[in-house]
């Protein structure tokens, strides 16, 4: 009789953490989203005042490696989800490799973001220094780039947390003989993850796509 | 409710799909229309990745609560700052008054 109370009580637990892990989650990203919000707002208010520079800033970024960029983050929080499915089944290898494989998807994005950036530097597209004499918005570009170097740095700096979160869970779980005990953890992180991929699919039209025409 | 592998893979087929086609919108001139297509797209997506990837379907009341709330926060802080930004000229210049 003990046995089966004790059974129910821990089930009861696991259940009961599960609902805490994920609601301090959600506590913890909706305060993000206004970390992100006034981010977003400084953009939109300052888009609205200088529209031309804006539009002139966006063009200098590489819409081809934006959208794979865009592409291969949608495609780390599909692994994510698939690693996540697996260690509900259990199945410890499926689970880990869908998991590196998003670490992996994670630092690709990071390389190319770092490519990007270099190319920012060499065209001299950065705050401070020798700023692009030969622009026609020089005001209103500093604060384009000053914003897109704040912006995507806080958003690589999320994801870089991400990833080093992410290695230290398939450390732990490669130690662990059933996957199946530690979903509760890689839940709550998938939806640290997939945050991430939020933010970054309104980044991507505001820094990339709106202002090439109209 | 979208639970199996096949059906995570179709939905990031969608996603790529609408990455793909917000960019390829984005290189035609279509004058007024560029922006309000985009967040829209964006929107959509996002709406995807809440509903299906953070589960938000299934989550229990609070959870939902917690999400519509970082919304009209959100809302608020947006709303506000720009009814503030539009109508800033319009006591100095009674032309652009409504």
């Amino acid at each position: 009789m003990t046995s089966s109370a004790s059974l129910e009580d821990s089930a009861l637990m696991a259940e009961n953490r599960k609902r805490t892990a994920e609601l301090g989650m959600w506590i913890f990203l909706a305060s993000e989203a206004l970390l992100f919000g006034g981010l977003f707002l400084a953009y939109f208010v300052y888009r609205y005042s200088f529209p031309q520079a804006f539009a002139a800033g966006v063009r200098e970024n590489d819409l081809i490696l934006g959208t794979i960029n865009t592409i291969i983050l949608m495609l780390s929080a599909l692994f994510m989800t698939l690693g996540i499915l697996a260690a509900e089944n259990d199945n410890k290898k499926s689970s880990l490799s869908c998991l590196i494989m998003t670490a992996f998807l994670g630092l690709t994005f990071l390389g190319i973001k770092s490519l990007e950036y270099s190319h920012k530097f060499q065209h001299h597209l950065y705050p401070g220094g020798v700023f692009m004499p030969e622009k026609n918005w020089p005001v209103g570009e500093r604060i384009f780039f000053g914003l897109y170097f704040v912006m995507t740095g806080v958003h690589a700096l999320h994801l870089l947390v991400g990833i080093g979160i992410l290695a230290w869970l398939i450390f732990v779980l490669s130690h662990k003989p059933r996957v199946r005990d530690s979903t509760v953890w890689l839940y709550t992180f998938g939806l640290y993850w997939h945050y991430i991929d939020l933010i970054w699919i309104f980044l991507f039209p505001s820094l990339y796509l709106l202002g090439r025409f109209g | 409710m979208v639970s199996s592998p096949k059906n995570f893979l179709f939905l990031f087929l969608g996603l790529a799909g609408l990455t793909l086609a917000t960019s390829g919108i984005a290189l035609i001139n279509l004058g007024g229309m560029n922006f309000p297509i985009a967040i829209l797209i964006a929107c959509l997506q996002a709406s995807i990745i809440i509903y299906y990837y953070m589960h938000i379907q299934s989550a229990e009341i609070l959870v939902k609560i917690f999400a519509v709330g970082t919304l009209l926060w959100l809302s608020i802080l947006i709303l506000l700052t720009f009814n503030d930004y539009f109508s800033r000229y319009w006591t100095t210049n009674p032309s652009l008054w409504p």
